[in-house]
């Protein structure tokens, strides 16, 4: 029983230190440079900011695609220069490529990250339960003596 | 055994290990997952894409690094000492070891219940930190657990991590004097591989064997299978050598 109360009490205590932790880590913005395809793993969800850049009058193709979903986020015909922002809802994989025969660099800058909903829903969920479960099992040895 | 397995796990200074373990590695294993971000190279078609990224997904978690195997060292060398050889200095051991079990069961379940402690000092705040961040990708997550066999081996490299450090402290703790030499015995054992930057003992060992085998081969069941490979040697054996000297020091030397 001791042994149970020390995990909900340590569960309980990492979940309320997991966010000042956060909130430091999150100030640094995310940069990377793509030339053809590259999948990078974010940690948060945020916003996205794209520019690619290429000669004058080159047709390629800017895909952003959310691996987690299946989908793409982002999908465009692009000719010359281009800017762009994307909206990462949740944390995990994104696959961001230019599709091109010519050389586009591609420059990727994640911004305003912060937790997602969903997973501040569980932290709370699991952090909540935990405490809760504690309260109640030192409620009932308290009654029992 | 049981019941001593069970009063080991119950002990309230054993416990205050585990928390302080847990927390500090939970905290370092979040810390480490938000302040870096993983770039990987991928080309082909969406599903290669998808199940590329749940390869990778299962990359990013955690596993010991240069802090948290500070941590990690630490926790284990301290429970170990605490468990074999506080109660000795305390003379409550003379009262444990006069039960009529041998000596070398009671050390091999004091030692048990230290894995059983160090696991889940580990495994849980490791999880837990792993879904604070990436909860909001549950089908990736359960494609990497399952379809990608990272579960097993992940678990199978804790398993191997525990081993190595409990087995290492306790032969420390059989062998020293009383619990500080033992704590600072076990420490520098399990620290020296690390300064020295050696490749062929734990952590590196095994660290390398996972990420060897996780990204050269594609079946689940080939992965365990080099895993194993790599580290079968020093992740397993040794350890094992080290825990039956332990007992077998048990057996020789007087409780006192």
């Amino acid at each position: 029983m001791r042994l149970l109360k020390a995990i909900l009490l340590s569960m309980v205590i990492m979940t309320v230190l997991v966010f000042p932790i956060e909130k430091n880590a999150l100030t640094q913005p995310i940069s990377e440079v793509v030339l053809m395809g590259q999948g990078i793993i974010v940690p948060s969800s945020g916003t996205v900011m794209l520019s690619t850049s290429a000669d004058e009058g080159t047709e390629y193709a800017v895909r952003v695609f959310d691996s987690e979903t299946g989908r793409a986020v982002l999908e465009r015909n692009v000719t010359g220069s281009f800017r762009g922002r994307v909206m990462l809802k949740h944390s995990g994989p994104y696959y961001f490529s230019v599709q091109t025969m010519t050389p586009v660099t591609m420059a990727v800058r994640v911004i305003n990250r912060y937790p997602s909903v969903t997973v501040l829903n569980i932290r709370y969920g699991l952090g909540g339960v935990s405490a809760l479960l504690l309260a109640a099992i030192l409620l009932v040895e308290g009654r029992k003596k | 055994m049981r019941a001593q397995i069970k009063w080991e796990l119950e002990d309230p200074y054993n416990l205050i290990v585990f928390i302080f373990g847990f927390i500090m590695l939970g905290i370092t294993f979040f810390s480490g997952l938000t302040s870096n971000d993983t770039v990987f190279m991928i080309a082909g078609p969406d599903s290669v894409i998808v199940s590329e990224s749940a390869k990778n997904i299962g990359l990013t978690l955690p596993r010991l690094g240069v802090e948290e195997y500070t941590i990690f060292a630490l926790t284990g060398a301290l429970l170990v000492s605490l468990m074999l050889r506080y109660d000795r200095d305390t003379r409550v051991a003379k009262s444990v070891y006069s039960l009529p079990v041998r000596n070398h069961s009671v050390v091999l379940s004091k030692a048990l219940s230290a894995m059983v402690l160090l696991f889940l000092a580990s495994v849980l705040p490791a999880f837990l930190a792993f879904i604070y961040i990436h909860g909001d990708v549950p089908d990736l997550i359960g494609r990497a657990l399952f379809d990608e066999g990272f579960l097993a081996g992940y678990l199978l490299y804790w398993a191997m991590m525990v081993l190595y450090v409990v087995s290492l402290s306790a032969l420390v703790a059989m062998l020293s004097p009383n619990t500080f030499a033992s704590l600072l015995g076990s420490i520098t054992l399990l620290y020296v591989p690390l300064v020295l930057k050696l490749r062929s003992l734990p952590p590196a060992v095994i660290d390398d064997a996972f990420f060897k085998a996780y990204t050269t081969q594609f079946y689940p069941s080939d992965r365990i299978a080099a895993f194993l490979d790599g580290s079968f040697n020093v992740g397993l054996l040794l350890p094992v050598v080290m825990l039956g000297i332990a007992l077998i020091l048990s057996e020789w030397r007087d409780v006192s």
